[in-house]
């Protein structure tokens, strides 16, 4: 890997020992994501897997947003 | 039904230590389909709101390509797993006309990057990729496996043969195993670009061009003058030639009916 900025090394890899965010796969909507657990109930979407450029549109699960999990009934 | 009549800007409070305004927006994202179409019955009297439907898909191959090891979580991976069904997906579907495929990639499982070429290649709807940033080791066949290949004039591709890392080769059988793995490689590219084999091996095996490895580091125009890459070319070069070919494919279809 070669990286090239303006920002110290020691500060681009500080975190680089530590644990790395527990991801999980997810479907939403018929769209799968990759999303970042960060409490029981809540997920922050990471990565969404599709090929339709489309899905990548949608407002509500843009990466960086925060998905609640509510029970199905 | 909508909180914010914006649906573009979202209200804050959507960071997790700062939960200011815990919106019904947020609640109610991860929910059924069957909810959802519940709630287009009620205020728009539609099961399904019409959006825009595309004929190309796009795929990226980004990190390290991921096959039959799990790669620790800190590195961006294109896993095996994911890809292969997308692919199965989009040749069954017939709304999907094409695929373009975004390469950024620094190599990985030499057998999964294969398979995912060898798949790309098989398909009967064309294919355009376009080699952005860095198209490294197993990328070069992927990027070769479409129907035509563009690369941005900003990226490289690092040609070198394919070694085990860190790992001692003991037995003669080892570099038997690994020189037909090397062949495999050389053969898929050599057939699906117009580079020739001598060309090919010759970037290969160079001295000199790589600090620590041999092989060579080829940068946009060299990849298109040394015939691994079709064209320079980015975005819109991609689209037109997509849709060139789509037409095309439509126009033979038709007059074999």
């Amino acid at each position: 890997m070669t990286l090239w900025s303006i920002l110290p090394t020691e500060l681009v890899l500080s975190n680089v020992d530590s644990p790395p965010p527990l991801y999980e796969e997810i479907q939403c909507n018929h769209i799968k994501l990759i999303v970042e657990k960060i409490s029981p109930t809540q997920c922050k979407v990471s990565r969404l897997l599709t090929t339709d450029p489309q899905d990548y549109l949608h407002p509500e699960i843009q990466p960086g947003k925060i998905l609640t999990y509510k029970p199905i009934l | 039904m909508l909180d914010n009549d914006n649906p573009v800007v979202e209200p804050p409070g959507t960071n997790p230590e700062n939960p200011r305004i815990p919106t019904e927006h947020t609640k109610k994202n991860v929910t059924a389909r069957k909810v959802d179409t519940v709630d287009n019955i009620q205020e728009l009297g539609a099961t399904e709101i019409p959006t825009a439907k595309t004929n190309v898909h796009v795929m990226t191959i980004i990190g390290q390509v991921e096959g039959h090891m799990i790669l620790p979580p800190q590195n961006k991976t294109t896993k095996y797993e994911h890809i292969m069904p997308q692919l199965v997906a989009i040749e069954q579907n017939s709304d999907i006309e094409g695929l373009l495929l975004l390469l950024n990639t620094v190599g990985g499982d030499v057998e999964a990057g294969l398979a995912i070429a060898e798949m790309i290649a098989s398909m009967s709807k064309p294919s355009v990729s376009i080699v952005l940033g860095g198209g490294h080791s197993i990328g070069v066949p992927i990027a070769v496996s479409a129907t035509y290949s563009y690369i941005v004039e900003s990226a490289t591709m690092t040609i070198h043969p394919i070694r085990l890392t860190g790992l001692v080769i003991g037995a003669p059988s080892s570099f038997d195993y690994l020189e037909k793995m090397q062949d495999r490689v050389n053969k898929f590219v050599v057939d699906h670009s117009s580079i020739s084999e001598r060309k090919w091996k010759e970037l290969l095996f160079k001295t000199g061009e790589l600090s620590r490895d041999i092989g060579t580091s080829v940068i946009g125009k060299d990849a298109v003058s040394y015939g691994i890459i079709n064209e320079i070319g980015g975005l819109s070069h991609a689209q037109m030639k997509l849709n060139e070919l789509i037409k095309i494919q439509k126009e033979t279809k038709g007059l074999k009916q």
